[in-house]
């Protein structure tokens, strides 16, 4: 279908003009209207959810490494656990005998004082 | 004479970048394709305002249109397949048949015209009495050397419908124009 004939070479004879500069210009215009560019900060907010970083896979690596070194490097000393008294400590329970002092007035006694 | 693939892909970007508002991108575009569009545009038209016109709204067509899916196929053949739907939108509007054109094989004055006029003027002439949807498949076929398949793409038909407009169309060419290649059988040109 593409051998060309004394048809084509006829028809090639019908020169078509270039586009004047005046079209340029008005495409360009009529794309600054209809296309307009988003604002700064939405342009840059946009860049950077679409962004990409080529890493080589050591220095991947190394930051991950590096990123868990620190993590456990300045994570805080572990609070110090209570442990159970064992001392000599008796606790009474027995309230028998127990008389509400007369006046009120509480005294301190000593532990000695009250085995005797 | 398809576009290769890579480069589609690679207008498919700038296409997305020009919608999102970078001029340059849209530029680059425009002044890669800005010709063929116009001449189209021009030969099917036959007029400079017109193909102006629809050179404008074939870009920004673009710019709103539906996404170009670079992996389909070349950018030229999809700006094609815009322009020829405003082009026939502006045939449509203003009451001009497209399908079918009176007198299509009617010999052009030859003798007479030939005093006064070039033969491009002359192939101009029968190339506007030809229907526009078989004056279209040639304009696409002769002078932007694209495949069937690929006028089969723009024109929304498969290929064995544009190979019979065509075959119709250079028909009525060379009867149109029979006084023109037979008055110079000597030159290889004619």
């Amino acid at each position: 279908m593409r051998e060309p004939d004394s048809l084509d070479a006829l028809l090639r004879e019908w020169k078509s003009p270039e586009p004047p500069g005046e079209l340029d210009r008005r495409v360009t215009s009529a794309y600054r209207s209809a296309v307009r560019p988003p604002r700064f900060s939405l342009r840059v907010w946009r860049q950077f959810w679409t962004m990409r970083v080529s890493l080589p896979a050591p220095a991947l690596v190394v930051a991950a490494l590096a990123i868990f070194t620190l993590f456990f490097w300045l994570r805080p000393p572990a609070a110090p656990v209570a442990s159970p008294v064992t001392s000599g400590v008796v606790t009474r329970l027995n309230a028998s005998g127990f008389r509400p002092l007369p006046d009120g007035e509480a005294r301190v006694v000593p532990a000695m004082e009250v085995q005797k | 004479m398809g576009t290769p693939p890579t480069e589609s892909l690679a207008e498919a970007d700038l296409v997305r970048e020009a919608r999102q508002g970078a001029e340059q991108a849209f530029l680059a575009i425009y002044h890669r394709h800005r010709s063929p569009v116009f001449q189209f545009a021009w030969r099917l038209t036959g007029s400079q305002a017109a193909a102006e016109d629809v050179t404008q709204e074939c870009f920004l067509a673009l710019m709103r249109g539906a996404a170009f899916d670079g992996a389909r196929g070349g950018l030229r053949t999809y700006l094609f397949g815009i322009a020829r739907n405003l082009v026939l939108r502006r045939f449509r509007t203003s009451g001009r048949e497209a399908e079918e054109a009176a007198d299509a094989t009617a010999p052009v004055d030859v003798l007479g015209d030939l005093l006064d006029a070039e033969r491009s003027e002359l192939v101009a002439g029968a190339m506007a009495k030809l229907p526009m949807l078989q004056r279209e498949a040639i304009v696409l076929f002769t002078f932007e050397e694209l495949s069937l398949e690929e006028i089969a793409k723009i024109t929304g038909v498969d290929a064995g419908a544009v190979k019979s407009r065509l075959h119709r169309a250079r028909e009525s060419l060379r009867t149109a124009l029979a006084p023109l290649l037979t008055r110079y059988p000597d030159r290889r040109c004619l």
